[in-house]
């Protein structure tokens, strides 16, 4: 596997900016590999972006791409490097696919080639129906679905994708998972900024969990949340008899599950085995006479790593004061 | 490759009420003008003000507001080269402008009984007088920060542009303002419309070398500097 991309010590600050937007931060991707950075709103995750697309130039440190490489003159680079920013910009009245087809052909791409490829993508993100109507008429979940087929069709090495979500719909939301995977066999390398967990667990090889301006750690998704121990939860909801008239009987729990403590309506547990000990753990409570009507199983997730490291959840405050 | 000025032009056609707009107003403004007894410099200068006008807002604008919206950052994402790109938007603005104002120079012409001389003379020296006003656009679009400024801009450097060509006064033989004058690229449009509206004959090819190669020498250095441009009006560090 090649090298996508070196970054080392890279540090940024907007100007007029008292703090730091990037901060001595260092990560590297392989071809093939699609790295999720991940944090709150502020956290620098656009900045690392627009950093590696070259939009902004490092206040300190350094960004290389395709590093074992020789090297190419910069717009060459960007040839190899498509990037779909959260806004979307439109060129007037054209029709969405030849909005594609233009943007694809001025990476030297020939016409018949292009309109392929746009098509195809056009198609895999369920556009093609409305592909000739004016792009200026589609709705922001199209748009991001435009801007998607243009970046997949530029077929780069380096796919850059800052919140690709915003506005999709489920399947939108599916193909793109699905595309990511086909690059990622392709042999292309992906960065996403996402602050969905869910979505980068689901979606990602490694994680780049981002705060402040710098990376508080990185890895494979599962390797991150395995390694702190975390419990998977089940919040049980009882019919009959009442939580706590349940915990006077006393179930007899299995192995390493443990009560949480009892709501109004239901118990709240805990299982280091993760959602496996969840039959035995029904299969107790009916046996000592609990009527249930609802579990609910939690697993860990990457906010929960988030919050063993920073003492609070990604979807609190941003990371970065105004 | 010449994608951005096919591009541009592509645009520029799908954006039809615009075009209509930009081929009626200039006769509507145009028209009392030229059908009036006023005297014909007069006349004369107003033709090189609204031509000016024409090149240096359709230039500005449209610049200004792609650079807002992110648009030519997308263009020059995909590594289509920066001095291309400026060289490129420069020759489809200028050539979609003098598209546009023909019905006008017909109309002037028409209504001066001029010879189809001047007007060929007319539409030539419209044509460089273009080529400046676009560049001058492109400068002013990536010297400001929003549209009021850009129009502002736009109407100073249009204005001095045309009083150092010499169509508000004459400047004075042996002076640096007539040495600047000789050599505006806006002098043969000065000229031309002057000789369209009085019915003369076209200026003479002395009027032209100077301002011909200044164009060209701006032209040149904007294109070299074209990076530096790209990066203002992309809002990128590139």
């Amino acid at each position: 596997m090649s090298v996508a991309f070196v970054v080392t010590g890279l540090s940024y600050r907007y100007h007029r900016a008292q703090r730091l937007a990037l901060d001595g931060v260092e990560i590297a991707a392989e071809s093939g590999c699609v790295l999720g950075l991940l944090g709150p709103n502020g956290c620098g995750k656009t900045t690392l972006i627009r950093l590696l697309a070259g939009t902004l130039r490092p206040s300190r440190g350094s960004v290389l791409l395709f590093p074992d490489e020789a090297p190419q003159s910069s717009d060459d680079r960007r040839r190899r490097v498509a990037v779909c920013f959260d806004r979307v910009p439109l060129l007037g009245p054209l029709p969405g696919r030849e909005h594609a087809v233009w943007l694809t052909t001025l990476r030297g791409v020939g016409r018949d080639e292009a309109a392929g490829r746009v098509d195809r993508w056009l198609s895999t993100f369920g556009l093609s129906e409305r592909a000739n109507d004016a792009a200026e008429t589609y709705s922001l979940g199209m748009r991001r679905k435009l801007a998607l087929t243009e970046s997949f069709a530029a077929s780069p090495d380096l796919l850059l994708l800052d919140e690709p979500l915003g506005g999709l719909d489920a399947e939108g939301k599916g193909a793109l998972l699905a595309s990511l995977r086909a690059e990622r066999d392709r042999g292309a390398a992906a960065v996403i900024a996402v602050h969905d967990p869910e979505l980068a667990a689901a979606a990602c090889d490694t994680v780049v969990l981002m705060d402040a301006g710098r990376v508080l750690t990185s890895g494979e998704p599962t390797a991150l949340i395995g390694a702190l121990g975390l419990e998977t939860t089940f919040d049980v909801t009882l019919a009959s008899p009442s939580a706590e008239g349940l915990a006077r009987v006393g179930i007899a729990l299995p192995e390493g599950v443990r009560s949480l403590g009892a709501a109004e309506d239901g118990l709240r547990l805990a299982s280091p085995r993760g959602a496996v000990a969840l039959p035995e753990t029904a299969a107790a409570i009916v046996a000592a006479g609990g009527e249930i009507r609802a579990i609910h199983v939690r697993e860990p997730n990457l906010d929960d790593v988030f919050v063993s490291l920073t003492g609070r959840t990604m979807r609190a405050t941003p990371s970065v004061p105004a | 490759m010449k994608a951005i000025f096919r591009l541009e032009w592509r645009a520029a056609l799908a954006r039809r009420r615009l075009l209509v707009w930009n081929l009626i107003v200039p006769l509507l403004l145009l028209a009392p003008v030229a059908l009036s007894p006023a005297a014909a410099p007069h006349r004369a200068a107003v033709y090189a003000v609204l031509f000016v006008f024409f090149g240096t807002f359709g230039s500005a604008i449209p610049l200004i507001r792609d650079s807002r919206n992110g648009w030519n950052e997308k263009l020059l994402l995909t590594g289509y080269g920066a001095r291309r790109w400026l060289y490129e938007r420069l020759r489809a603005g200028t050539s979609i402008d003098l598209v546009q104002l023909i019905p006008s120079v017909a109309l002037i012409g028409v209504a001066a009984g001029s010879n189809t001389g001047s007007i060929g003379a007319l539409l030539l020296a419209l044509a460089l007088a273009l080529v400046f006003a676009n560049i001058l656009g492109t400068v002013v679009a990536a010297l400001v920060r929003s549209l009021a400024e850009g129009a502002l801009g736009c109407t100073v450097v249009a204005l001095f542009g045309l009083h150092f060509a010499g169509a508000f006064r004459t400047a004075q033989v042996g002076t640096w303002a007539e040495a600047v004058q000789r050599a505006s690229p806006f002098r043969p449009l000065v000229e031309s419309t002057r000789s369209v509206a009085a019915t003369g004959s076209p200026p003479s090819g002395e009027v032209w070398l100077w301002p011909a190669a200044t164009a060209l020498v701006v032209l040149i250095l904007v294109v070299l500097v074209g990076p530096r441009i790209a990066r203002r009006l992309s809002g990128a560090e590139f």
